[in-house]
């Protein structure tokens, strides 16, 4: 089969990679020490077996033909380098399937090579602050107290008088508070849906839940729960 | 609301092991507790997961079609002896609304369409409450196995859209329920034919 083929059929591909936890054959192959011809042949079918994956990586990260196989090439000299160290790193903890491992370093190698090329992007610290994360919150509030409010009760912090803004920030205070006392698994469901705004079904997925129903049924006894948390706190409604 | 993980970055092997579900309990639980309050590391792996969907599709692919079949075979299997009226009258397998005797099926009882209705017009499923806030996902399959409508809600009863037009055939319907409580019921396929 010629790469080419090999690139078109990504069946093909994943059936390679995907043992679960176990080192693909042609990974092995360019770690043990095998001869350097051996090795070249290794590294040639590796990448002609992963390129499909790895360039769908890259597109993550540009969407320019060229910036697109400027972010691949990036990924491949880093897999690369050292002797392959990163890839090494998987045979060291191999728990995740190959394919898996290798789209999550590529990912990041990927954001690593558009940081050093345009620098860091405004969220990148990794914090999760400012006017965004207040409208999650008031969309939040909104969505978990419905029978509270309506849609046009819903301010905007900015037009509040000084009194109002002191409820409005009390108001996301309680509803912190009450988010902290959650299960993290809950909170990562809260933030894929609200911040995120990932599909049910897409969030199941992630955290390992049956069906996007569970993921439904899961809100809205969160929804419940919580909106009977900030009752207690005195928040009765999400405006102030 | 700011909120600054006050836990480590998880590594890659830790990322990848948590979306192929291979954490340890413990180990999941903190990646969690980080995911919860970083952005970043959230986004990274949500990106992760989109960029992997094709490849775990085509994982399931074979599966999927495999349970689609053995659905319908199962379906011809289960359905036919439900089938329990072999000479019914005009009237009464022309009627959409037939619920004279409501079918009970693992916990969810369809009301309409029952076995050998006739439709050739607008196709009305009915089907008893499974509890308060029960949500039920309604599938509609054809002779093949092949879904060609379903739709979530939490209504007993709703109607075929306009937009999907059923050509002439056999079909079966079948009510899966998520319960209040977290616990499940389903009601079997039925069978109903459109003229």
């Amino acid at each position: 089969m010629t790469v080419d083929a090999v690139l078109q059929n990504p069946a093909r591909d994943h059936r390679m990679a995907d043992h679960r936890g176990a080192v693909p054959p042609e990974l092995a192959q360019l770690l043990n020490g095998a001869p350097p011809a051996d090795r070249d042949r290794a590294w040639t079918t590796l990448v002609a077996t992963h390129s499909r994956l790895l360039m769908g990586v890259a597109r993550t990260i540009a969407t320019e033909h060229d910036g697109v196989m400027d972010a691949y090439t990036y990924v491949l000299e880093r897999l690369r380098e050292d002797d392959y160290r990163r890839l090494r790193a998987y045979v060291a903890d191999s728990r995740a399937t190959f394919t898996t491992w290798l789209v999550v370093v590529a990912r990041g190698l990927c954001v690593d090579h558009h940081r050093r090329r345009y620098g860091r992007t405004p969220r990148g610290n990794g914090t999760e602050s400012g006017s965004g994360s207040q409208r999650a919150v008031r969309r939040r509030l909104f969505e978990l107290v419905p029978s509270m409010v309506d849609l046009a009760s819903i301010v905007d912090e900015h037009d509040l008088a000084a009194d109002e803004s002191v409820q409005v920030a009390q108001r996301d205070q309680a509803l912190a508070v009450v988010l902290d006392t959650l299960d993290p698994a809950d909170r990562v469901l809260l933030k894929l849906r609200f911040e995120d705004d990932l599909p049910a079904r897409e969030i199941a997925t992630i955290l390992q839940m049956p069906s996007a129903f569970h993921v439904y049924r899961r809100l809205a006894s969160l929804y419940t729960s919580l909106r009977r948390h900030l009752v207690a706190r005195g928040v009765e409604s999400s405006a102030p | 609301m700011t909120e600054r993980p006050d836990t480590q970055h998880p590594s890659d092997e830790q990322v990848a092991a948590f979306l192929d579900g291979r954490l340890t309990t413990n180990e999941r639980a903190q990646v969690l507790t980080h995911f919860a309050a970083c952005a970043e590391c959230r986004r990274e792996m949500t990106v992760a997961h989109k960029v992997l969907g094709p490849w775990r599709d085509v994982r399931r692919a074979p599966i999927f079609g495999l349970v689609t079949v053995l659905a319908a075979v199962l379906a011809f299997v289960v359905v036919r002896p439900i089938a329990h009226d072999p000479a019914p009258s005009a009237a009464a397998v022309r009627s959409p609304d037939r619920v004279s005797q409501p079918d009970r099926l693992a916990g969810i009882t369809v009301v309409a369409p029952l076995d050998q209705a006739v439709f050739d017009s607008t196709i009305v499923f009915r089907w008893r409450s499974g509890g308060v806030d029960a949500t039920y996902r309604l599938t509609v399959q054809d002779r093949s196995g092949g879904v060609v409508w379903d739709t979530t809600l939490a209504d007993t009863a709703v109607a075929l859209p306009r937009q999907v037009v059923l050509v002439k055939g056999q079909y079966f319907w079948s009510v899966d329920a998520q319960l209040a409580d977290g616990g499940s019921a389903k009601a079997g396929a039925h069978q109903f034919t459109v003229r």
